[in-house]
């Protein structure tokens, strides 16, 4: 999903061809960034790579839910982005007072833990059918 | 019937021996069996009490039949080979719970850490081999070869065995417990070790399928946190009484079943 293009220092983690790629592109425009590396919110780990590489010192997400979800998902080392200093940045932002982004972060932690626990709950029964299939075989040889 | 007779003494001795301590510790009379609120030196009395009234049901039972306490129970500990029937209970019990708990701990539906100090797990794992033999064979010999052996004499295996599985996994609700979703569980669990008896017409598979059972969750009970949802695995020292305990417990049963088949006494 990478076009890399060297010196590339800004990321933008946006689906190239998406709907959302209009306003990102409009607002890498309106902050005088004249090239970027397109990343999908699924390959943010290429992002961080690059972060811990030193390639990548400013990221542009679409909303701040898809920094946190790459967080939650430890798809990003934040302290490693602290140390760096990376910037992040949104086109769309939360609202200018902390409250709404305290409110986007929590929201973003719900949605993010509802989805894992589904993902966790269907690992589970298929995980234990297979364990129960083995024990069962095992037991059934041992008799 | 005399079994379920004296099995239901049980309860009224617990009842009237917390009425008694309650009294004594100047708290109200309750019709609920709970010693939640008893102070520590009375609940060791009235925990004293109920083992007591285990002993005396079981030795009274085969006295009341004009038998030998140790000739009766005797016949359903059968010598020679038998006995490594419960090592083949323990191991089977122990193999499904431990691959079910690596199942859950793989997908996070469990977390392993620790729960309480060191000196406690040390103390709880100590005494986990004991209880595990103590609590099994107690109910083995009380709802198996008393109860569940009484019954065959009365009705035929079918009936027999589901009167064995309900009166099981209804005394564990005679006191108040948290859970009461956990009686399909219980009743999983009875089918399990009555069938191994109906099988065997001994109680070396059930009282090792039993041990190992307790030995496992008593093990793992200072380490685990349940984190999926309680349909799935169960919760506390029930993981049998969530979904996959439960299909775990049918294939336990059915193992014991291609294994043992049916002896006629």
């Amino acid at each position: 999903m990478n076009t890399p293009q060297q010196p590339a220092i800004v990321a933008a983690v946006c689906q190239q061809g998406s709907p959302d790629a209009p306003a990102m592109k409009t607002y890498l425009a309106s902050h005088g960034v004249d090239q970027a590396q397109w990343t999908a919110p699924d390959d943010v780990h290429d992002v961080d790579r690059d972060v811990r590489a030193g390639t990548i010192r400013r990221v542009v997400f679409l909303r701040p839910d898809d920094l946190l979800t790459a967080l939650w998902d430890q798809a990003i080392a934040a302290e490693q982005w602290l140390n760096a200093e990376v910037r992040a940045e949104f086109v769309e932002s939360p609202g200018e007072h902390a409250d709404a982004f305290v409110t986007a972060t929590l929201r973003s932690w719900c949605v993010w833990q509802r989805h894992r626990r589904r993902r966790q709950v269907t690992a589970g029964v298929v995980l234990s059918a297979a364990a129960l299939a083995l024990a069962f075989i095992l037991v059934q040889l041992g008799t | 019937m005399l079994a379920l007779v004296l099995l239901a003494v049980i309860p009224v001795v617990m009842w009237c021996t917390q009425s008694v301590l309650l009294a004594r510790a100047g708290l109200p009379i309750r019709g609920r069996i709970s010693a939640a609120d008893l102070p520590r030196s009375l609940k060791r009395i009235n925990r004293a009490a109920t083992y007591l009234a285990f002993v005396v049901v079981l030795v009274a039972y085969p006295l009341l039949r004009g038998h030998n306490p140790l000739v009766y129970y005797r016949q359903f500990l059968p010598g020679g080979d038998r006995p490594w029937e419960m090592l083949y209970g323990a191991s089977a019990a122990i193999l499904y719970l431990v691959l079910l708990y690596l199942a859950w701990m793989l997908t996070g539906n469990v977390r392993f850490e620790l729960r309480h100090g060191i000196r406690r797990i040390a103390r709880s794992l100590g005494g986990a081999p004991l209880t595990a033999l103590l609590a099994a064979g107690a109910e083995e010999l009380l709802f198996r070869a008393m109860l569940l052996a009484g019954l065959l004499e009365t009705f035929n295996t079918g009936s027999a065995l589901a009167i064995g599985v309900i009166v099981f996994a209804g005394a564990h609700y005679v006191r108040s417990v948290k859970r009461y979703w956990t009686f399909a569980g219980h009743l999983a669990l009875g089918t399990l070790f009555c069938v191994a008896f109906v099988c065997t017409h001994a109680i070396w598979l059930s009282m090792g399928l039993h041990a190992g059972g307790v030995l496992i969750l008593m093990a793992v009970r200072p380490f685990v946190r349940y984190t999926g949802p309680a349909w799935l695995v169960g919760a506390s020292i029930f993981p049998y009484a969530g979904l996959a305990g439960l299909a775990g417990l049918i294939l336990l049963t059915i193992n014991v079943w291609l294994g043992y088949g049916v002896t006629t006494p």
